[in-house]
């Protein structure tokens, strides 16, 4: 009788102890009791790019869809593409002009959707930002997301496995690309990778962050655009490290990964059902740090994180357990500093 | 002295003989808004309540995804985010909430129009958004009419050629799939007398009864158009604006049937780039009241207004002169209470 009373007194005790937060939030949703630090902007939305002032999100509705932007301190939401026909974007982000650089494809099939965001046809184009006309395209096809500057008007992409730079300059007010060149073959590397471009790092710009896709998962990568060498930051070889925005001081970047599920990883069919976000130190030492708990909560994940120009936040979006790489539910803000102080409160 | 009064006059006479056009000249009706007009998007057309007035359904753009704006709090979800598809161009709530959509299989941005006007077909989407929608298997030229009571439905095939008709159809469930029965031909253009039929447009199953069918008779290039009503029992069609020089068109009607809402150009009989929504009693008398003033401002107009299940609210919304029919820049919610106690107090 002794030992069944305590079995069951164990078990009460343990249980709760045993299973991990999955179990705990299991038919929650992260929405519903967001910490204090996390608002919900959209309901909509994937992609978000800051403005410059950091007052505006540009985002894409959904994956082949239209640009929006949301004001953050009202919620409005205003089209930037619904001036013009078109076929739908993959990507949109501001260039360093306030001028709003877009991936897209001049057809799309909704019985083919994927050919639209394949290299072969998702092209590269600049819409002004008084949105007095369609986009100008810049003549170049761009595999997954190009690397803008908040700086200047340079820009990276990649494209057959190599990472192409160039300036957009405007010729009686037509942007073009000048100073075209290939910053780095893949093919060249001593380890096979997909690379992706993802940005330029701050403050000086003479490295270019990208995703090495297929290189032990994914990982970190940094470009020396001068001297060529590469560098992995995440060096985390089971594990999946995709890097978003970056820090303005060029310290951290952000990244989507598993580190707290690596069992989670599906090489080749990566659908990325296991992710969150994480800070991940550029020094090499490989630390991070994860910011978000979305994959807590079974079937969710958050996902490409940018940050603010001024480091205070980062915008992300949510997205649910089956949907591709990219698509997101709906923007929300990261209050950074506030997320500091609560760690540090919660550290005492 | 003689002088002086000239002056008095003419000054006087500036002031009465220029329209209101040109005192609102390079003003913007939105930054001057009466109270019972609140702002709800800042994109979006073909506004349609949801059966309790809490939410509006429409399309963010001419062959563009459908969204649901809650109005209390202007939260906007999207509907159709779920599934590749090529744009809608209408999108109407169901008596039991499932959602009409009409729209084409194939959508491309360098000819756009037939996909509104040749190949628009009409699809069922749950209101659960399970699933992709399912195909009614019609082909809809331009706007159906839906009953807020049951699952009848009417539409429009051909439009502007000679053999085109109305037709009128029940959704049915057979298996949890919806299907058209009891399709029936109500009217063959051919036979319409004593009235313009360039091109002819279903608008509303008219209440309580719902034995009429509201419609748009449009003359020559869409210069005029009139309001009418087809008996669907007799075939006797009533035109109820009778003012051939006008443009008239019907958009949301009345629950209790005794009015409908148009789009209607009496104020400058300027043509659908200057139209504002008017209010026309279906009594035969032709008598309008004109609700918005948005065409006062030169450039803008008003479109597309529906009415609440309860009488209470109208929605509409916006555009700009040169804006194709049917395009909306935001939702605006009208209180009709609010301005009809106004009008009271004003008269007193």
């Amino acid at each position: 009788m002794r030992n069944i009373f305590l079995i069951m007194v164990l078990s009460v005790v343990l249980t709760p102890m045993c299973f991990g937060k999955s179990q705990c939030n299991q038919g929650k949703s992260p929405l519903d009791d967001p910490p204090p630090y996390i608002r919900q902007v959209t309901q909509f939305g994937q992609r978000a790019d800051f403005s410059h002032d950091g007052k505006r999100l540009l985002f894409i509705e959904k994956t082949f869809g239209d640009v929006y932007e949301v004001e953050l301190a009202t919620g409005i939401i205003r089209p930037m593409t619904h001036h013009y026909y078109h076929e739908g974007y993959t990507r949109a982000l501001y260039l360093a002009n306030g001028d709003i650089l877009l991936s897209g494809a001049r057809e799309f099939d909704a019985e083919n959707p994927t050919a639209s965001r394949r290299e072969e046809n998702a092209e590269l184009w600049v819409l002004k930002k008084d949105l007095s006309g369609p986009p100008v395209a810049l003549g170049e096809h761009c595999s997954e997301g190009p690397a803008v500057s908040r700086k200047n008007m340079r820009i990276a992409w990649t494209q057959q496995q190599k990472i192409l730079m160039a300036d957009v300059v405007y010729e009686n007010d037509v942007p073009k690309l000048f100073n075209k060149k290939t910053v780095m073959d893949a093919r060249e590397l001593p380890f096979e990778c997909w690379p992706e471009t993802q940005n330029f790092r701050p403050p000086d710009e003479k490295e270019i962050i990208f995703s090495a896709y297929g290189y032990q998962g994914s990982e970190v990568m940094g470009l020396n655009i001068e001297t060529g060498e590469v560098v992995n930051y995440s060096n985390a070889p089971d594990q999946y490290d995709e890097p978003e925005g970056i820090f303005p001081d060029g310290k951290y970047t952000l990244t989507e990964c598993n580190a707290h599920n690596v069992l989670g990883v599906e090489y080749g069919e990566f659908s990325g059902i296991y992710l969150d976000i994480y800070k991940l130190a550029l020094d090499g030492s490989g630390k991070t740090e994860r910011i978000t708990r979305f994959n807590d909560y079974p079937g969710y994940k958050a996902t490409n994180p940018v940050v603010s120009d001024d480091g205070r936040y980062l915008a992300f979006q949510y997205a649910k357990k089956g949907d591709k790489a990219g698509v997101g539910r709906g923007l929300l803000i990261f209050d950074l500093e506030m997320y500091e102080k609560t760690k540090h409160s919660a550290g005492r | 002295m003689r002088r002086k009064l000239l002056f008095v006059a003419l000054i006087s006479l500036s002031a009465n003989c220029f329209g209101q056009s040109q005192r609102k000249e390079g003003k913007n009706p939105l930054d001057e808004l009466p109270p019972y007009i609140k702002r709800v998007t800042h994109f979006g057309q073909r506004a349609d309540f949801s059966h309790d007035g809490k939410r509006i359904l429409f399309i963010e753009k001419t062959f563009g995804d459908v969204y649901e704006a809650d109005i209390a709090t202007g939260t906007v979800r999207p509907m159709t985010h779920h599934y590749y598809h090529e744009g809608y161009v209408r999108t109407l709530y169901l008596a039991n909430g499932d959602i009409l959509l009409a729209g084409a299989r194939k959508f491309d941005a360098k000819d756009p129009v037939p996909s509104r006007k040749e190949f628009a077909e009409l699809w069922v989407l749950k209101k659960d958004l399970s699933a992709p929608p399912v195909a009614l298997g019609e082909y809809c030229y331009e706007g159906p009419a839906v009953s807020r009571k049951n699952m009848r439905l009417a539409w429009t095939t051909g439009g502007t050629t000679p053999d085109a008709a109305f037709y009128t159809g029940d959704i049915v469930y057979e298996d949890g799939t919806p299907k058209l029965k009891n399709k029936k031909k109500i009217l063959d253009k051919r036979d319409l007398k004593d009235i313009m039929k360039y091109d002819i447009e279903t608008q509303n199953l008219r209440p309580p009864d719902e034995k009429e069918l509201i419609f748009s008779a449009y003359g020559d290039e869409y210069k005029a158009c009139e309001v009418a009503g087809l008996n669907i029992e007799t075939g006797q069609v009533v035109n109820y604006s009778n003012a051939p020089q006008q443009y008239d068109e019907p958009e949301g009607i009345f629950p209790d049937g005794k009015y409908t809402l148009t789009e209607c150009d009496k104020h400058n009989l300027k043509g659908t780039g200057s139209i504002d929504i008017y209010k026309l009693a279906l009594d035969g008398s032709g008598q309008t009241e004109r609700l918005t003033f948005f065409a006062d401002y030169p450039g803008y107009k008003s479109s597309n207004p529906v009415v609440s299940d309860d009488g209470r609210y109208m929605a509409f919304q916006y555009a700009q002169k040169g804006d194709w029919a049917g395009v909306g820049r935001g939702i605006f919610i009208f209180d009709l209470q609010m301005y009809e106690e106004m009008k009271k107090s004003q008269r007193k």
